[in-house]
């Protein structure tokens, strides 16, 4: 319990429009990975500015390890924030930054400095105490925003897009590094993010959020898999969504055509799947037993190496599907295919 | 023309503007090292008006007082005007209308503030003396610190103080060891500023000073008026030469702050 974070109805509304958090529940397990994501203006920010204190909440209760902190000032939360510019402090040392939590401790000097030698070493930043914020590159600030926010043991770790200012490459060996540092330290961390591959990739559950409400959570496979809307559906990553009229197991399109699944999910009007689950066939090629198909026309195939995306009409409704980069069947735009998919591939949705 | 001849033109045109500006301080120091009273040619060199000046009691407690002014005010108008700064920067209620009453002081011409200070100044019991002196050189040098470091603060990532404040750093705590650090070479500038701009004041000292009491400005045109003297030449030039040095110092310092 001591780690975990726990928003029960929280709201908070800055003049009209729609509010920046909407009576959200969500709970961080102790010592899980929690990953916030939601489009920019989605609310996800606020929700970490509200944990951290930083802004106040309308209405609702936030628990930081079973203890209300709505009246407790950011700087007796407790918790470690890594901010999207990192916030170094320019004016000190590395051991400065990543020693300022424990001086305003007031720890004995020798403990700071074996808690400061203890969290740089946790970052791999060992021969770095003495330099300036400003001689690190973009890394080894994001190494130190980290070092420092973990150097006070904090009850739980806050991380706002922390990755975003760094280029493609640094971006994925910082994920390998943010989730190692986190399992080493063992701390309770919600992370807020607008990157999906991000979310899926480091967290041990996600919530997806949408003009300041919780639109689902679970974890990333199930949340991947079993979209619950049409929003959720395509914000995660792409999917194809039919809309048909009801029937058991399944839909039918406005064309006849019939989409099955095997979900229980009776009166659902919309159904999702994924590019990857798609099997392209030739008219004249079997499908599995009990597949789902649908026949369209190819517009256009783009080949990216190791996969290709093929992008298929039929009548209004646009398909895609992904194969791997050399294969599938030799097609050329304006040629007729036949998307096939298993059943339990669909995803029935809500609304 | 070509490129090449554009530039030189404009060279020249720069060269021309800064002897424009340059050149009557120049000749005036040169007359302060000039043995003749009376700015004869050729020149020859002597320090005899330094000495002079050295001799001169009345302009010495003249240069006193207003360095001690110039100093106070220094010290009042930082503190007042970087906590303005800093409450502006919040952006409180109103912030457009407390920035745009800022400016007027600075635009407004002395000779009227003078004047509406003085009669205010006698209205409240304050009167004349170095105290309203003081008073008047701190309120007109505010709006230039908070010119100065709101320019500072602008530059300030609010996640900064955020991130003291996470780190168990109480708001005052936060303000002082990240805050004011990152402000300094603003408020130093903004010191500076404040410096000067009571050191070369005139008009307002004029007004409010009691008699017999003077700064150095004031002092210097009373001199002038009784009969100038090359000794005159050598405090104008002693002056020009600190302030040079403080605006110096100034650029530096506000250079130094965008670069960081």
């Amino acid at each position: 319990m001591t780690g975990e974070i726990r928003l029960e109805g929280v709201s908070r509304r800055f003049g009209p429009g729609a509010p920046a958090a909407d009576a959200v529940d969500l709970v961080v397990p102790e010592g899980s990975f929690y990953g916030l994501l939601g489009p920019s203006g989605s609310g996800k920010t606020t929700l970490l500015r509200l944990v951290a204190g930083f802004e106040t909440a309308d209405a609702g209760h936030i628990l930081i390890g079973g203890e209300a902190a709505e009246s407790l000032p950011p700087e007796r939360r407790d918790l470690g924030v890594v901010f999207q510019s990192y916030a170094l402090f320019p004016n000190m040392s590395v051991a400065g930054n990543v020693g300022f939590g424990l001086r305003a401790r007031n720890l004995p000097r020798r403990e700071r400095r074996s808690r400061v030698e203890e969290a740089l070493a946790l970052v791999r930043l060992e021969g770095l105490a003495g330099r300036r914020p400003h001689a690190l590159s973009g890394g080894q600030r994001q190494r130190v925003a980290l070092a420092r926010a973990l150097a006070i043991r904090p009850r739980a770790l806050l991380l706002d897009e922390p990755l975003s200012a760094l280029d493609r490459a640094l971006r994925a060996e910082m994920q390998v590094e943010l989730r190692r540092i986190q399992r080493e330290a063992g701390v309770t961390t919600l992370f807020v993010t607008h990157d999906q591959e991000e979310a899926l990739t480091l967290s041990d559950r996600i919530g997806l959020l949408r003009d300041g409400r919780l639109v689902q959570e679970g974890p990333p496979r199930e949340v991947y898999r079993r979209p619950r809307t049409a929003w959720a559906a395509r914000f995660l990553g792409e999917a194809t969504v039919f809309e048909g009229t009801p029937e058991a197991g399944g839909l039918t399109l406005a064309d006849g055509a019939r989409i099955g699944w095997t979900d229980a999910a009776p009166g659902a009007r919309l159904a999702a799947i994924r590019p990857e689950d798609v099997t392209l066939l030739r008219l004249e090629d079997p499908v599995p037993e009990g597949w789902n198909a649908l026949e369209a026309e190819l517009e256009v195939s783009i080949f990216s190496g190791p996969t290709a995306t093929h992008r298929l009409r039929r009548g209004d409704l646009a398909l895609a599907a992904l194969t791997k980069g050399g294969e599938g069947p030799a097609a050329a735009p304006g040629d007729r295919l036949v998307l096939a998919w298993p059943p339990e591939r669909t995803a029935p949705l809500e609304g | 023309m070509s490129g090449r001849a554009w530039r030189n033109a404009g060279r020249l045109w720069l060269a021309l503007v800064l002897l424009f500006l340059y050149l009557p301080i120049a000749v005036m120091a040169a007359m302060s090292l000039n043995a003749s009273p009376f700015y004869q040619l050729p020149f020859e060199f002597s320090w005899r008006w330094y000495e002079d000046l050295a001799g001169n009691r009345q302009l010495q407690r003249a240069a006193w007082t207003s360095i001690w002014i110039a100093a106070t005010t220094a010290g009042l108008a930082t503190a007042l005007g970087t906590a303005a700064a800093v409450a502006l920067h919040r952006g409180p209620r109103g912030r457009r209308v407390l920035e745009a009453l800022l400016f007027p002081p600075i635009a407004v011409p002395w000779l009227i503030t003078g004047t509406a200070m003085l009669v205010f100044f006698f209205l409240v019991g304050i009167g004349r003396g170095n105290g309203a002196v003081l008073v008047g050189h701190v309120a007109l040098a505010i709006p230039y610190v908070v010119l100065v470091v709101s320019a500072r603060l602008r530059a300030l990532d609010p996640a900064l103080e955020e991130a003291a404040r996470s780190l168990g750093a109480s708001r005052w705590t936060a303000f002082r060891s990240v805050t004011l650090p990152f402000l300094a070479p603003g408020v130093i500038a903004g010191a500076l500023f404040a410096f000067a701009v009571s050191f070369d004041q005139f008009v307002i000292s004029y007004f409010l000073q009691a008699p017999g009491e003077t700064t150095l400005p004031v002092e210097i045109y009373a001199a002038i008026r009784k009969g100038f003297t090359p000794e005159i030449n050598a405090v104008s030039s002693l002056v020009i030469g600190v302030s040079m040095a403080l605006l110096l110092l100034v650029a530096r310092l506000v250079r130094f702050g965008d670069l960081r």
